[in-house]
């Protein structure tokens, strides 16, 4: 009997978890729709982002996931091949993987303070989406560098042992074994990571966003405004109705591209698993 | 004996990968060691009475016991409301659900995880703070207790997915052989499945902590950004050090003793954070041994 | 010719191969029995020196193949192990075409309009060329088991290997396919240096030129094949086969 009424208990409980997505999702949808008249996605904001639409917004939300991935995929690649195929298990490479570790915890907030003095004093790229995409690509390095780490080594051994029995130089065996072989891993990691990019707000909000102004960047050291740095100025006008109103309907733009893009990672993935079980 | 075997020869591919890596390394590493060299001017001016001291007035003191007393008046909050849900979510997903069912809840857990903290704070603003300020007949809802609730939902699908990952991993050799016994389902897991994965399930909470003290922009928008060491009133407003972070990194860059007393607040959280998830990785680690 | 002088391997303290010294005449098959942990893999993979990656692993002594030394340390261990042809005992064909992994080991190393001809040269070589020759594109995974073998040495061929290393090659073949490997190695004799481990007497004596036992990591010469009274038909050994691996 209580042995039952427990079971139905943490049922319950795992139930209303699980609701909470849907109620999140619904909530916005539900928020987010009346804001999103026709043309919300290709019309620039108006009236201090109180009317309009949030074309800018998104494009410069596309711009900067977009080169951090650019910067941060040979950087993840590079490390996680010299680590897995150069390096020999030991010290060091329990140290590095620690380090992925710990660079994934990192607030967030401390990439957006390093980054700014480091990119934009002393390298004096100033507050731009080259600095924005620069610490968004050290941000989600670790991201990328375990999606295709696992890839990596799910690849079953045999091939490596068949590859080096023919005499294949090393980067021979990386070139047309391991890298077609994790193929869909670093897809994977690559969606994840742009994911983690465009749901980011902490590291960008001053170094690399604007909120009006601007539209299109015309040169490196222009800023850009984004989705998330948008809502989060409406979202403190939390008494103009106009205002949140418009924040709703960016978040549900925003919260659809981060799905889009974790659903697009999940799709890979599972070619991962099917490749690594042949 | 060859002393050669071994020993890497690098190629011109290799050294490419070598340079890459370290790209990484000093990204990682050059980050916690910026924070550091930035604090230096803070902490030699004040010492240990940047920790303790309660006030902070730019020009005058800076004082990071208000911040480090919200951060973890906050974050303890919120673990204690996530872990009874979570351990429960974790138990069930890993005891009583069936293999689909169950993949179905971890991925939705990931989607969870990776809503953005922005979208949380939203919601925060617009439904969370009017609640607690109806329900506990407050004047102001951005309070403390406010933004644990929220932390409390944020960090619930990390704690939940690896919390079951651990109770997952234990052998099912020993559910058969305690369910042989006679035990039935429920004691199985609580006197078999789970004293086997308290190491992990204390990892997860480890990890969940530390997302959670380092979480901005949801907890800046609900915790009422006000800098006092807030006693033990978690109806109050207060403040955490990442809503401190990002409420004044801004206006601070260059001037001096604010910046670098900014600086050795994130170095504060920098250090708190490493040491959370490295123990945190250390117990996941040892569960799966 | 293969020389082996007070060759010694050993992960850590554990010697798997004991002070071994013994030659391999050039173009003959030798075989080597041994039960499994008796170190016969491990004396195959220090040939090509598979093992360099493998922690703690260690060789004393030395192995000499055309009288130089292998593990010295400029060899160059990729042009070794072209030189060197290991086939496994479970065939791991790449998941691409039959085409493909003909010329897997050999795509650098020469002009793409030359490769049509050396994969039907070494499909012939391994008398699979008329049973693949109209899907050449198909995935290798499509092959049965005697096929993706008789491939996978066709893989090896095609790096011009002068020693071939057979380590099992058919323990987990039907007893048609074995009877094929096994002619077909007999064929390779003249142009390759052969080494066959197996735990089966009556295979090692059927095909080699020399039999060894190792056992412990130590080798002792067995009775060449004709000092052995009789010899089993290929219908008895065809029984053992069964015997051993029911399919």
């Amino acid at each position: 009997m209580a042995e039952k009424m427990v079971r139905v208990l943490i049922g319950c409980i795992t139930f209303l978890i699980v609701a909470l997505l849907f109620s999140i999702l619904g909530v916005m949808l539900l928020k987010g729709l009346p804001a999103m008249h026709a043309g919300f996605l290709f019309e620039e904001s108006r009236d201090f982002g109180r009317a309009g639409g949030v074309y800018y917004q998104s494009i410069g939300t596309l711009i900067l996931m977009g080169v951090a991935v650019l910067w941060s995929l040979p950087v993840a690649l590079g490390s996680v091949l010299f680590q897995t195929e150069y390096l020999d298990t030991g010290k060091l490479k329990t140290f590095l993987t620690q380090l992925t570790y710990i660079l994934n915890a990192t607030p967030t907030i401390l990439f957006g303070l390093v980054g700014y003095l480091l990119f934009g004093v002393y390298l004096d790229t100033g507050v731009s989406w080259v600095t924005g995409s620069l610490i968004l690509a050290v941000m989600i390095l670790p991201t990328l560098q375990v999606s295709i780490r696992e890839a990596v080594e799910a690849l079953p051994e045999k091939y490596r042992e068949a590859g080096m029995a023919l005499g294949l130089s090393r980067p021979t065996q990386i070139w047309r074994i391991i890298l077609p072989q994790s193929f869909y891993g670093i897809v994977t990691g690559v969606f994840l990571g742009l994911a983690r990019a465009a749901g980011e707000t902490a590291a960008i909000m001053f170094t690399a966003t604007t909120f009006s102004g601007i539209q299109f960047p015309q040169s490196f050291s222009d800023p850009v405004p984004t989705l998330q740095t948008h809502i989060l100025v409406l979202a403190q006008e939390a008494s103009n109705p106009e205002s949140i109103a418009q924040a709703w309907g960016a978040g549900l733009v925003l919260l659809g591209l981060v799905f889009l893009l974790t659903l697009t990672a999940w799709a890979f993935r599972a070619r991962v698993v099917m490749e690594s079980e042949l | 004996m060859h002393a050669s075997i071994g020993a890497r020869q690098l190629e011109p591919v290799g050294w490419i990968f070598a340079a890459l890596n370290l790209i990484f390394l000093v990204s990682a590493m050059g980050l916690g060691i910026f924070l550091v060299v930035e604090s230096v001017p803070i902490l030699r001016l004040e010492g240990v009475d940047f920790w303790l001291g309660d006030d902070w007035w730019v020009g005058e003191s800076f004082g990071a016991l208000p911040m480090i007393c919200g951060s973890l008046m906050v974050t303890g909050l919120a673990t204690l409301l996530v872990l009874p849900v979570a351990l429960s979510g974790a138990l069930f997903t890993s005891e009583y659900l069936s293999p689909p069912f169950r993949r179905r809840v971890k991925g939705i857990m990931e989607l969870l995880a990776g809503v953005p903290g922005i979208i949380y704070g939203l919601l925060g603003v617009s439904f969370l703070t009017v609640g607690v300020k109806d329900a506990l007949n407050l004047l102001d809802g951005n309070t403390l207790f406010t933004a644990g609730l929220l932390l409390a939902i944020m960090i619930l699908p990390m704690i939940l997915t690896l919390s079951e990952d651990a109770l997952h991993s234990v052998s099912s050799e020993f559910r058969e052989a305690a369910e042989s016994l006679g035990l039935t389902k429920l004691q199985t897991a609580l006197r078999v499945v789970l004293p086997q994965s308290v190491p992990g399930i204390v990892g997860a909470v480890l990890l969940g902590i530390g997302r959670a003290m380092g979480e901005t922009i949801a907890v800046m928008l609900v915790v009422g950004s006000l800098d006092r060491v807030p006693g033990f009133n978690l109806f109050a407003s207060g403040q955490t050090i990442p809503s401190k972070l990002g409420r004044e990194a801004a206006e601070a860059l260059g001037s001096g003793l604010h910046w670098n007393a900014l600086m050795a607040l994130g170095f504060t959280l920098f250090l708190v954070v490493a040491i959370l998830t490295f123990s945190g990785h250390l117990f996941i680690k040892r569960n799966s041994q | 010719m293969i020389q082996f002088k007070n060759f010694v391997a050993a992960f850590g303290g554990r010697k798997v191969i004991r002070a071994l010294t013994f030659n391999l005449p050039a173009n003959s098959i030798t075989a080597i029995i041994g039960a499994s942990g008796s170190g016969k893999t491990t004396l195959l993979r220090a040939l090509c020196r598979m093992n360099d990656r493998v922690k703690n692993f260690r060789v004393e002594g030395n192995v000499l193949i055309d009288g130089m030394d292998i593990y010295r340390p400029d060899t160059d261990v990729y042009a070794l192990r072209r030189n060197v042809g290991l086939v496994f005992q479970k065939p791991c064909v790449f998941p691409k075409s039959i085409f493909d992994n003909a010329v897997f080991g050999v795509k650098e190393k020469m002009h793409r309009k030359e490769y049509p001809d050396l994969v039907e040269k070494v499909l012939r070589e391994v008398f699979l060329w008329e049973e693949v020759k109209d899907r050449l594109g198909e995935k290798a995974t499509t092959l049965s088991q005697g096929q993706q073998q008789r491939l996978t040495l066709a893989r090896t061929l095609a790096v011009g290997p002068q020693v071939l290393l057979m380590d099992e090659p058919t323990s987990s073949l039907d007893p048609k396919s074995t009877a094929a490997i096994e002619k077909l190695v007999q064929s390779l004799k003249s142009r390759h240096t052969i080494l066959w481990v197996t735990h089966q007497h009556d295979q090692a004596h059927s095909i080699a030129d020399k039999v060894l036992i190792i056992e412990n990591g130590q080798i002792a010469p067995f009775e060449t094949p004709v000092a052995r009274p009789e010899q089993s038909s290929s219908f008895t050994r065809v029984l053992q086969n069964v015997q051993e691996y029911p399919e």
